[in-house]
């Protein structure tokens, strides 16, 4: 979904916000037509009827509501911008897949989504609306003034083009200061979120006062930075300003003056000439209020816009199959290579190799191997340079990533658990598991005992990343989440690394019994499961070795 | 937590912060003041000028005078009126922009002192949301509420000092108005949004906490197919955050009803008593124009800060989590301790030392677990997963705090020392080793930041990992940064090995440091570890703390211990001797 398609309901809420807008400015204009008659009344020695009054405060009390309906207008468009802004750019994430998000991205990202949408709030909210109403405002108040003299209408009508213009140019020399103000804001962020997730690092190494220095002094030369282009182009909303009180009051003064004597126009209106001149000021200086957090908020959607514009990381599926017919699917490379980057060696090299369902294969190799590249191969979070992965023949980019979710459960070697309590964790997998599944499922990788003692249970909360979890019990639980997922095949990134011995050993049990139900593909450096699999590979520098027989696998020409 | 309590109000603290730049700040409040004034005097200016042209007498006497002049004037005063807005708002944001900074730095500050203990209870995007947003917001403060709401006190009594030359009547008339307007609208409007700009603080942290979680683990939410819940829950959250700004926005509707209103009944008030004043000859005409413009003027500088409440409200409140981080006082104090003290040798002791956290009293993780580590000893910890292994470690550290018991390192209570002195007594390599989003090299040199490349490259070799940073194009300079794509979950632990090692600290602690090695690389390591910790190092001989499950990770070790439920439950000494318990333990 693009950006303006994403936006058209927003856009809706802008544009009715901006309407409200010039019906208020038509308030004040009416205003100051009413000045201008009680100035020409009491020049006759009239005072105003009590219903010129009546109608006065009617038209106040109109302005007043009109002016509260704006503000939740404009409220309503910004909300509705921001959400629909928000869900877009978490499904590009979604779309692009994990390879694509980088660590320094996170943080980016996060500001973009949260913070950064928060600025559209001043832009959708006030400055859009403003915008509108003010290039409307020259038209509007200049046929007012025609209405009470066409030449002076006219005349003034001549200084009208110089708002688009003025507010033309500010725009744009605002867009240098926005660009960097922005880039830094998303890379303090980004900075502060690796900082603060690696503080007990720095701490360990006594690093923490010299990394935090090192912050300052960046955003201390950005804030100079800034500050100096803010003083240079702050020097064009004085020129506005400036421009616009001559151009506009003073203009307004002389060419009243010159209509009063030439007896074109009453003391009253020559009156409401200049409060309507002084309208015309206003309007401008309501912007020029919003100019930075319009200017923000521009380059904002600019780069959400980027964003969103952005490839989806994973090649678009040519002919997409609803379901897979077998149940248990068999897994197919075919000459795949595959390399991180074009000056990297291949981490895959031509390789091709089958597993049939119900199979244990060990893949082994040293660390850096890319070992677990293969797993996101087939996850098809990274996409091969060249070859074909199937998964019953069906192509897997053919293959929806919903009908992939029920086929593959993956344990990875740092799984991420969520924000929430273990039963919260555990529904990622399955969103409507009874407790009974829960159970069962915790039983098998030995946590249920743990969990039971725990006062909360399953709904006692794990913290942020579960750290409140000890390193093996994360596994567990990731392992017993993966089960609950049902799949019939199974990828172990090392999943009982960091489980103590005993429990481990029961582990493995669990995992040759599992094998035979489901295919497991497991990586593991562990001896014994070595010799328990039906199937051992050995990766390394791009070759797939099958050392249960000892002999490379069959290698396409 | 503790929180300090006699800080002051949110208020104090913020004005506080201010006073380095009190001077510029008054500057800019003079350069408002002058601005304001300058804008009423234009437009009255212009009014009564076209009276003036048209033979109407000018208060004080002035006959007559020319257009030319009346126009330069007008001119001048626009010209000067410019000058000084452009001077304030150049003034105002010179010192908010520095605050922000300054405020950013004393808040990482504070981090630093209360990271892990002081943090455990919030989730980095909500501490992120308030080291970014929050502090953002306080822009609002220092640049767009300050300054008004001086003016505010000022610009509207000398306007009412003029319009006293003109008609008392109209003075009298107009200060309800103008107290209805500056006093009794904003206070209404902060009080009706208050609340609502309070919850919008909290539901931007938790959306950006959620966030933080769904992007960092978007790869579990694909692969388990959890991405519409995860997506739902992102809407959810968008929500409810709007309905909380739908609460502000009310308040402000109702800011913006009741100031045009009042504003306007002000205004058909003068014109009443003025038209009145004009019949009873009391007024002339012109001064009639005067006092009206002057009314319209008086009322400018109060909606400068009352259109701002729903900002402020939400400024203030920002200000309070800011704050609540600010004033939260440490686990250690980070600043007292000895420092000057010559750690004899690397000995380590823990005596009865128990240990709960704080959030689960009533759970120890440590029950009076009591032993002694001589140096140049190679020890391994064993224990099933979650009895407390790595806990021990993080009060090694002090990052947290024993609830009872004493720990001593070489010869002196750790919590007698600073901690800066007692870490860099020792190097950890952590199960999750955290990689920054910088190049290999500066990852390494975190260790050591005046290491040589031969002390890099000799480190990168002990931990296996040289021959694979030289394979990379750029060497010792790729960066990192990628999240698994470009290291593996070994490699970067070979990177944590290499990190420990630069350190050059007599206490070296393996905690699952090789869980992620092939047995290969976990023998190598090992191997020349053991040779690289019998070179004694500037401390004297170098001690081991092996935290491991692996048979083959703690096959060295000179004893064993086992953790089990909070408790030490069997030593063994040299399990190299007897087969049988190292495959028990192992």
């Amino acid at each position: 979904m693009n950006a303006a398609s994403t936006l058209r309901v927003a856009r809706r809420w802008t544009v009715a916000a901006g309407g409200l807008g010039g019906l208020i400015l038509c308030g004040h204009i009416a205003q100051a037509f009413l000045i201008g008659l009680v100035v020409d009344d009491v020049l006759r020695h009239r005072t105003p009827s009590v219903t010129f009054f009546a109608a006065f405060i009617s038209l106040l009390v109109l302005r007043a509501a009109l002016g509260g309906l704006a503000r939740l207008t404009a409220h309503h468009a910004a909300a509705r911008a921001k959400m629909d802004l928000r869900d877009a750019l978490y499904r590009k994430t979604l779309a692009q897949g994990p390879a694509a998000l980088t660590k320094s991205r996170t943080g980016e990202i996060v500001n973009e989504s949260v913070e950064g949408l928060e600025a559209l709030d001043v832009y959708y909210g006030l400055y859009l609306p403003q915008f509108y109403v003010s290039l409307a405002a020259p038209v509007l108040l200049c046929g007012a003034m025609a209405w009470l003299d066409w030449k002076t209408g006219l005349l003034l009508l001549v200084s009208a083009p110089l708002a688009p213009l003025l507010l033309g140019l500010v725009q744009g020399r605002f867009r240098s200061i926005t660009q960097r103000y922005y880039a830094s804001a998303n890379r303090l962020s980004a900075q502060f979120l690796d900082s603060l997730q690696g503080l007990p690092t720095l701490k360990m190494f006594n690093r923490a006062k010299t990394h935090g220095e090192a912050i300052r002094t960046e955003s201390e030369a950005l804030r100079r930075e800034t500050m100096g282009l803010l003083a240079l182009n702050q020097i064009v909303i004085f020129i506005m300003d400036w421009g616009f009180a001559l151009g506009a009051i003073t203009a307004a003064f002389v060419v009243s003056a010159w209509r009063l004597e030439a007896g074109a126009l009453s003391l009253g209106g020559a009156v409401t000439v200049i409060l309507l001149s002084v309208e015309f000021v206003r309007q401008l200086n309501l912007i020029g209020a919003f100019i930075f957090a319009g200017a923000m908020g521009r380059r904002m959607l600019a780069r959400v816009k980027e964003r969103l514009d952005e490839p989806a990381a994973r090649a678009s599926t040519s002919r997409a199959v609803a379901t897979l017919p077998g149940a248990m699917p068999t897994i197919h490379f075919e000459n795949v290579t595959f390399a991180h980057a074009t000056d990297l060696p291949p981490v895959l090299e031509r390789v091709t190799f089958s597993i049939t369902p119900g199979e244990f294969v060990v893949l082994t190799g040293p660390s850096g191997a890319g070992k677990s590249t293969l797993l996101q191969l087939l996850l098809r979070f990274l996409q091969p340079q060249h070859g074909t992965i199937q998964l019953d023949h069906a192509e897997l980019n053919s293959i929806p990533r919903a009908v992939l979710c029920e086929k593959i459960a993956l344990v990875a070697q740092d799984p991420y658990l969520f924000h929430g309590s273990i039963a919260d964790n555990l529904r990622v997998a399955k969103p409507d598991a009874s407790l009974d599944e829960m159970v069962a499922v915790m039983k098998i990788v030995g946590l249920h005992d743990f969990i039971r003692q725990l006062p909360q249970g399953y709904q006692t909360p794990v913290g942020e990343r579960a750290l409140s979890l000890s390193g093996g019990q994360r596994q567990r639980l990731a392992l017993a989440r993966a089960l609950l997922q049902n799949t019939p095949i199974l990828l172990l990134d090392e999943a009982t690394a960091q489980v103590d011995r005993a429990t481990a050993l029961v582990l493995n049990e669990t995992l040759v019994r599992l094998a035979g139900e489901k295919t497991v593909l497991l990586i593991t450096h562990q001896p014994e499961m070595l010799r328990r699999a039906d199937r051992v590979w050995h990766l390394e520098e791009g070759q797939l070795t099958d050392i249960t027989h000892g002999h490379p696998l069959e290698k396409a020409a | 937590m503790k929180t300090e309590s006699n800080n002051g109000s949110t208020l104090g603290q913020l004005l506080r912060f201010l006073r380095p730049l009190r001077a510029l700040m008054a500057f800019s409040i003079t350069m408002r003041i002058l601005n304001q004034s300058l804008g009423i005097a234009l437009i009255t200016g212009a009014c009564a000028g076209v009276l003036a042209m048209a033979g109407h007498t000018l208060p004080g006497g002035y006959a007559s005078v020319s257009l030319g002049m009346i126009a330069f004037a007008l001119a001048l005063i626009g010209l000067v009126k410019g000058l000084c807005r452009y001077l304030e708002q150049f003034s105002g944001h010179a010192v908010a922009f520095h605050l922000l900074s300054l405020l950013r730095h004393r808040l990482y500050e504070r981090l630093e002192l209360l990271a892990p203990a002081g943090l455990g209870h919030l989730r980095s995007g909500d501490v992120i949301s308030r080291v970014i947003s929050d502090v953002d917001r306080m822009e609002i403060f220092y640049a767009h509420t300050i300054a008004p709401a001086l003016t505010a006190l000022v610009v509207p009594p000398l306007i009412l000092l003029a319009l006293a030359f003109l008609d008392v009547r109209l003075v009298l008339s107009l200060v309800p108005f103008l107290l209805a307007v500056g006093v009794l609208v904003p206070w209404g409007t902060y009080w009706l949004g208050r609340r609502a700009a309070e919850q919008s603080r909290t539901a931007v942290a938790e959306l950006n906490a959620h966030f933080v979680d769904s992007l960092q683990g978007v790869r579990d939410v694909i692969a388990s197919g959890y991405e519409m819940e995860r997506l739902a829950e992102i809407r959810r959250r968008g929500e409810r955050l709007a309905h909380h700004q739908l609460g502000l926005a009310r308040a402000g509707a109702w800011q913006i009803m009741l100031s045009d209103l009042l504003i306007g009944l002000g205004l058909v008030t003068a014109l009443y008593l003025g038209t009145q004043a004009v019949t009873a000859g009391t007024l002339t005409v012109l001064e009639l124009v005067m006092a009206i413009t002057l009314v319209i003027g008086a009322f400018v500088p109060l909606l400068g800060i009352s259109n701002l409440i729903p900002d402020l409200a939400q400024a203030l409140s920002g200000a309070q989590r800011l704050f609540e981080l600010m004033n939260q006082q440490p686990e250690i104090d980070e600043q007292e301790g000895l420092r000057d003290v010559a750690l004899t040798e690397a000995t380590l002791t823990f005596r009865n030392v128990s240990f709960a956290y704080r959030s689960r009293p009533d759970q120890p993780v440590l029950r009076e677990v009591s032993f002694a580590i001589a140096p140049g000893e190679t020890v391994a910890l064993v224990g099933p997963s979650g009895t407390g292994k790595s806990t021990i470690v993080q009060l090694l550290l002090r990052f947290w705090e024993p609830g009872a018991g004493v720990i001593w390192l070489g010869g002196h209570r750790i919590d007698h020392l600073a901690p800066e002195l007692l870490r860099a007594h020792i190097a950890v390599v952590s199960q999750h080793t955290h990689l920054f989003h910088t190049s290999i090299r500066d990852n390494l040199r975190l260790a050591k930041p005046d290491a040589t490349e031969a002390e890099l490259i000799a480190a990168a070799r002990l931990a296996n990992l040289h021959d694979f940073i030289r394979a990379l194009p750029q060497g010792y300079d790729t960066m990192v940064g990628e999240m698994g794509a470009t290291l593996s979950g070994g490699q970067r632990q070979r990177m944590a090995i290499a990190r420990a090692i630069l350190k050059d600290a007599p206490f070296l602690i393996l905690d699952e440091a090789t869980a992620h090695l092939d047995a290969d690389n976990e023998q190598a390591i090992l191997q020349s570890l053991h040779v690289w910790l019998a070179q004694p190092c500037r401390h004297g001989r170098r001690t081991l703390l092996v935290i491991a499950h692996r048979a083959s990770s703690i096959a060295q070790a000179d004893r064993i211990l086992r953790l089990e439920e909070g408790r030490i439950v069997e030593e063994f000494s040299s399990p190299g001797n007897s087969n049988t318990t190292a495959s028990r333990e192992a």
